[in-house]
């Protein structure tokens, strides 16, 4: 072989030991993930596995017979609720977005709090908190609905009411006939809707409610007499003056966080025109047909399935198979043959 | 290898209920999964969370449906990898698709192809990030003793008796341990970059 020749040969190494260490010296140590989201994704996974574990004990038992499966069904409501409360007073996670963490009324938990996932029950007097960039769901059985922005604290005192520390949250009030209404308490006074979608924020300077649809009424703790705000309009509280109602829009960035926790639409043998509904619900805007006719080609379009979009991601997905366009223009959806 | 012996017994265990099985699986596969699906959603932690969290979750609620032909590791990544598509499809905004040589094999075909330039410039700096990067993936992909016993020793540059120490074994067991993880993170590796690793070519290159 010419000197050159094994020169220009590469060196093969075969010791492991020494090819291992050649390799590594470029490698870094793998990235950890982070402490705040491995401790709430350890907690839901956890709660996933024992839901499992739990329904896998409660299809075996229940073919050893009937009789010992109502005792097992009746101990495990005992269970998972306190004593003296009905079923319909926890409210359940619908659905989290981000760390959100939960403290139960006797707070008893690891550290004091517990990660929050879908699916949990929260019990009468647990306070409910979300991080920075997380937003949470929940619901009772009622059917009213409660979505919480981040960095916002409650307290569910009962079914009926909750006591808003700080941050945000959006009310839908209960579609049950007879539903007792969702109250809440602030630090500047008492907001109880009438039938309707709204959204208060507080700060540690004011209570601030703006009314979607409906309308609800304000207690300041000084007053006698509560003010009511309406549909499209926003009424502001602090402690030192009396509350102030002027006109606000009901659909823009204020109300924006809301639209990323919208129940997901059960579209299955629905209209495309009931989905134009229910997104103009959901984003505080109305619905305006070009003409009589296009209003009936919606009517009479059907869709199949389930859509878990974001309200106008939704409205994009469906209209673009459909021949129609929807445009968005400020406080309207407005819905026209494509021209495509 | 009895990697799926154990993963067997472990997600048998998982199935009765049993809280330390809960803890081992969460400790073993949690932190690998997250890399996992981070790297094919890279700059967005948020979607990586959420993606892991319902890849586990629904894990959990079919571990009755693991039977042992896999890894477990290799079947939770087939569970990340429809969520991050299903992800990819509900959000349907444009995102920069991150192609793995891994998951690939004509992109790393393509790689290999590549002649390195004699002098150091940006190929070669691709390159030996792109080693670095695979170096990480195949120590997830070894059973998590074996990994973290050669993250110690040839990344940390710990002792065997420290070693030894934080896997709670001897120092005999823990050279032989060593050893194991060496010839499966061969194999492993191998299969990631192609048949020029073992030979040192490869190496040479991206480290000249």
């Amino acid at each position: 072989m010419k000197p050159d020749d094994s020169a220009r040969e590469p060196r093969r190494e075969t010791n492991p030991e020494a090819l291992l260490e050649s390799l590594f010296s470029e490698a870094r140590v793998r990235e950890r993930p982070p402490a705040e989201a491995e401790a709430a994704i350890r907690a839901n996974v956890h709660q996933a596995w024992r839901q499992s574990v739990e329904q896998h004990r409660r299809r075996r038992l229940i073919a050893f017979g009937a009789a010992a499966s109502v005792l097992l069904a009746i101990g495990y409501l005992a269970i998972s609720q306190p004593p003296g409360d009905g079923p319909d007073s926890s409210a359940r996670v619908e659905r989290v977005i981000g760390p959100a963490f939960a403290q139960t009324p006797d707070g008893s938990s690891d550290a004091g709090r517990r990660a929050i996932g879908a699916g949990l029950e929260l019990a009468p007097g647990s306070s409910v908190k979300t991080a920075g960039g997380a937003l949470l769901a929940v619901r009772w059985a009622s059917g009213t609905r409660l979505r919480l922005d981040e960095r916002t604290e409650v307290i569910l005192a009962t079914a009926h009411s909750i006591r808003l520390v700080t941050g945000a949250v959006y009310v839908e009030s209960g579609g049950t006939a007879g539903a007792e209404p969702l109250v809440i308490d602030t630090a500047h006074g008492r907001v109880e809707p009438v039938g309707t979608r709204y959204m208060t924020r507080v700060t540690a300077a004011a209570t601030i409610v703006s009314v979607r649809s409906g309308a609800v009424r304000f207690g300041g703790h000084a007053d006698t007499d509560p003010t009511l705000a309406r549909s499209g309009q926003r009424l502001t509280a602090t402690d030192a003056t009396a509350p102030r109602v002027e006109p606000t829009a009901t659909w823009g960035p204020d109300w924006s966080w809301t639209e990323r926790l919208s129940p997901a639409f059960d579209a299955d043998g629905r209209s495309l025109a009931e989905l134009f509904d229910w997104v103009a619900a959901e984003t505080g805007r109305s619905v305006r047909y070009a003409s009589p006719q296009v209003r009936r080609a919606a009517a009479d379009s059907l869709l199949h399935g389930a859509i878990d979009l974001e309200p106008l991601r939704a409205l994009e997905v469906a209209a673009a198979t459909s021949g129609l366009q929807v445009s968005v223009d400020e406080g309207e959806l407005r819905v026209d043959v494509s021209s495509r | 290898m009895p990697i799926h012996l154990d993963d067997r017994q472990l997600a048998k265990r998982l199935r009765r209920g049993d809280r330390r099985a809960f803890d081992r699986f969460f400790q073993d596969y949690f932190a690998r999964l997250y890399r996992f699906a981070h790297a094919r959603l890279p700059d967005d932690r948020d979607a990586t969370a959420e993606v892991v969290q319902t890849s586990l979750t629904k894990a959990m609620r079919h571990i009755r449906k693991y039977r042992g032909e896999a890894a477990l590791f290799t079947w939770l990544c087939s569970i990340c990898r429809n969520e991050i598509a299903d992800w990819h499809r509900r959000h349907a905004r444009y995102r920069d698709h991150v192609v793995l040589s891994e998951d690939h094999p004509e992109v790393r075909a393509a790689v290999e192809s590549l002649h390195a330039p004699d002098e150091a410039g940006p190929q070669q700096t691709q390159q030996r990030s792109e080693a670095a990067r695979l170096i990480q993936v195949a120590l997830d992909r070894l059973p998590p003793r074996y990994g973290d016993a050669l993250e110690w020793k040839y990344i940390e540059g710990r002792s065997v008796k420290e070693i030894a120490g934080r896997l709670a074994i001897s120092a005999d067991a823990a050279q032989s341990l060593l050893a194991r993880a060496r010839r499966a993170f061969q194999d492993i590796y191998a299969e990631l970059v192609g048949p020029a690793f073992g030979t040192g070519e490869k190496t040479k290159q991206a480290h000249s």
